[in-house]
């Protein structure tokens, strides 16, 4: 708080790869305003080689997340919700500031987003027996189908104004067992970067989840051309960044999903995790020799 | 091995000749001209027309001529008018003209064996074993799911897409159509199906029990044509969902053709199967299972086990009992009760074959080819296994789809798992051992879609079968293989 006798210290905001704070490898910011119009922050603008590092770093440390038990995966993105509820005034405020919503509305949404974390913590070991089956064949064979993340999933948070929602484009691949690459637009920059920290602090691996801020258009061209991201989710109502993704994975055959609206389908359906795993089915034979 | 052990037809000191065996064919099943099956009606298209040959002798089988992009409008127009009927009957009715159709094609077995190898040149003793036998199942199978739907969403609300647009490949043609037909029907969708321009005979007699099986007409239309026929369907702005399998080349730029029309697509694309073998295996057995993946439907299939690894340690024992085994597959005329191998799909894919062995033959691979002599006329690729190749050569890396082995080697299983997963493609694995926990720390390490453990190739509609990678997106069969035509949160 600034007063005639004390200046704030202001808080520079950084992307998050591989663990590290970092700014941009090209130098560039974008200004972030609030909902007056007034400047609150340079974000760092990421870039082409910003995204090939935050793709390594997620690829580097997706094969240890997949690996861990998915218990242990739902114990770290709880400590997850159990780090941002201390700091949900902080959020709220900075969500009021930057959007210009009334504290009581920031407020409701920094718990609804923390329940959320809460909600989908619990998924993580769970999905499996959801989705996975074990298929009546005919014949003598065991044949089991399993849930396997896909590996390296980056997700747009598009113009999305709330926490929930942010964290509505994280939450399912990470519980899925990927490793997840966040861009946040401009809009979001601010609010992903603390998420950034309070993740920082949560016992995720470094590189399990990956921050880069910047513009989303750009990074979605950039993210599409990769030829080793397995999967690129985007607000599915941003019909012509749906497009734009699209376009740049047919070449290596990203999947590319649209992130539902929670009107049209729960926040917390395990159907959100859905785009982010693949079914693996196994045969054995069954008999005795 | 040990010398006491020997393979079994070792043990018959003259080979035994096999008498010939054909089946009886009634031509005139199938009329000299084809045509589309749009809203219930046989409908021909103007124009030149296409040949429809039989790969094992060059003969002429029947003919059609391609649907233009007016054609397709009328299928797409005909399949939209007829969903709207299909969705709003009782669900378990649906289930009945499933389950009709399926009936229908195992009283029918016969028959359609019988075209479905004069039409693709795979044995009679497949087609009537394996093809039309699961293809029934698979309609078994979804009929009993039409009116099961919500409880695979468990409360999540979804919706048909409507139209569905299926394109599929000359491999399998009618267990394609079956893969495709059966869970779009089975979840309230209608279908316009366009079958591979030189294998359309069995999805045109298929046409004849969706009718008698009772499927309201325009629910399953049936559009004869190639390459352009299939692009006019995916691009038409009323197909909301298309379901593609086929090269992983052509998925790619159907995948980019379809950028941001905001229509669902799941592709069944190429592959190139890693084959593992460890020195714990039962050596007879793996052989036998290697023989059948890659040798099995000649090789032209997309889960194809077509990369030998073998360990070090009995590499050579196990490529001197299959170049003994190769030796033993009856290739010969595909209506032929005794033949075990057929003929391949057509002449341009012989040639395509022969290209990727010249190649690795120029490059100093050793090339052994099964010494069985191959009928004169009509399209043949006998028995081939290239080995002394490693994992940058082409014939390792590029899928061949075709009766052609590539043989590498590995020494421990780190390395087999490294080397089976350096591939830009994901749809299949087998894994020969005896060890129960080095077959399940396999099976999760290797990233394919479909992985065998000691036995290969089985198929079955309730088991979900599909890609990893580059070798698409999206499952068939089993409850994930409904998914594609279930579309969420609508």
């Amino acid at each position: 708080m600034t007063t005639p006798q004390r200046r704030i210290v202001p808080r520079t905001a950084k992307m998050w790869v591989a663990g590290a704070f970092i700014r941009s490898e090209s130098g560039n910011v974008m200004a972030t305003t609030n909902h007056k119009g007034e400047f609150m922050a340079n974000v760092p603008a990421g870039s082409r080689k910003d995204i090939r590092d935050a793709v390594s770093a997620g690829r580097k440390a997706a094969g240890g997340w997949a690996g861990r038990s998915a218990l242990n995966r739902g114990q770290i993105v709880y400590r997850f919700a159990e780090m941002l509820e201390p700091r949900a005034a902080e959020l709220a405020g900075l969500l009021a500031e930057t959007t210009g919503v009334s504290t009581e509305l920031a407020t409701a949404d920094v718990a609804a987003a923390i329940d959320l974390v809460f909600s989908w913590a619990g998924w993580c070991d769970k999905l499996g027996a959801l989705f996975g089956t074990h298929n009546p064949v005919s014949g003598p064979i065991d044949n089991r189908s399993s849930v396997q993340p896909t590996g390296l999933v980056a997700v747009v948070s598009g113009s999305t104004t709330t926490l929930s929602d942010c964290l509505l484009s994280l939450l399912p691949p990470l519980c899925a067992g990927n490793a997840v690459l966040l861009v946040a637009d401009r809009a979001t920059a601010l609010v992903a970067t603390v998420v950034a920290e309070i993740l920082a602090v949560s016992d995720i691996p470094a590189g399990v989840v990956n921050i880069v801020t910047g513009e989303q258009n750009e990074l979605v061209g950039h993210i599409s051309a990769h030829p080793d991201v397995d999967v690129l989710a985007v607000p599915s109502q941003d019909t012509s960044l749906l497009a734009a993704a699209q376009r740049g994975a047919a070449a290596s055959i990203m999947r590319v999903c649209g992130v539902t609206d929670p009107a049209r389908l729960p926040a917390t359906s395990p159907w959100r995790a859905e785009p982010f795993f693949e079914i693996k089915t196994t045969w054995h034979p069954r008999h005795l020799p | 091995m040990t010398a006491t052990e020997r393979p079994v037809h070792q043990l018959f000191s003259t080979p035994w000749a096999w008498a010939p065996s054909p089946e009886k064919v009634d031509r005139t099943r199938v009329p000299v001209d084809i045509t589309h099956v749009i809203g219930g009606q046989r409908i021909a298209s103007e124009g030149p027309t296409m040949d429809v040959v039989n790969p094992a002798n060059d003969e002429v089988l029947t003919r059609f001529v391609p649907a233009d992009e007016e054609m397709v409008g009328r299928a797409v127009a005909a399949a939209g008018e007829a969903a709207r009927a299909w969705q709003q009957l009782p669900p378990i009715e649906r289930g009945k003209c499933l389950y009709a159709l399926s009936r229908l094609l195992q009283e029918h077995n016969r028959e359609f064996a019988i075209w479905e190898s004069l039409n693709n040149g795979k044995p009679i003793k497949e087609s009537r074993n394996v093809d039309v036998p699961l293809a029934a199942a698979h309609f078994f199978y979804h009929a009993g799911w039409t009116d099961k739907l919500d409880h695979v969403m468990r409360g999540a609300p979804w919706r048909p897409y409507g139209v569905v647009g299926q394109i599929i490949p000359w491999n399998f043609p009618l267990l394609m159509a079956a893969w495709k037909i059966a869970p779009a029907l089975a979840c309230g969708n209608a279908v316009v199906l366009k079958p591979a321009e030189t294998t359309p005979i069995t999805a045109w007699m298929l046409m004849d029990l969706v009718e008698q099986a009772g499927i309201p007409a325009g629910v399953v239309n049936l559009v004869l044509g190639a390459g352009a026929t299939g692009e006019a369907i995916a691009m038409h702005p009323d197909v909301r969902k298309v379901a593609f399998t086929g090269s992983t080349g052509v998925g790619k730029r159907l995948a980019a053709g379809l950028a941001g029309s905001g229509k669902a697509l799941t592709l069944e694309l190429g592959g190139k199967g890693a084959h593992i073998v460890f020195d714990d295996a039962s050596i007879h057995e793996a052989v036998e299972g290697v023989v059948s993946g890659i040798f099995f439907n000649q090789g032209e299939i997309c889960c194809a086990g077509s990369r030998l690894l073998v360990q070090e340690s009995i590499a050579d024992v196990f490529l001197e009992r299959l170049v003994e085994r190769i030796a033993q597959i009856r290739i010969g005329d595909p209506l032929d009760k005794n033949t075990d191998m057929g003929a391949i799909a057509s002449r341009r894919q012989v040639e395509r074959i022969m290209a990727y062995v010249e190649d690795a033959r120029r490059s100093g691979a050793t090339v052994t080819t099964a010494p069985t002599a191959l009928p004169e006329s009509g399209a043949w690729v006998a028995p081939t296994i290239v080995s002394n190749v490693d994992s940058s050569w082409t014939i390792v890396r590029e899928e061949v789809f075709g009766p052609v082995l590539a043989v590498t080697t590995f020494r421990t299983a780190d390395e087999a798992v490294e080397m089976a997963n350096n591939t830009r493609y994901g749809l299949s694995a087998g894994v020969w051992t005896s060890s129960t926990a080095r077959w399940l720390a396999m099976s999760e390490a290797l990233n394919a879609g479909v992985i065998w453990g000691n036995t290969f190739n089985r198929f079955d509609p309730a088991s979900p079968f599909g890609g990893f990678k580059e070798s698409g997106y999206g499952r068939e069969g089993g409850v994930a293989g409904l998914r594609a035509y279930m579309e969420v949160g609508a």
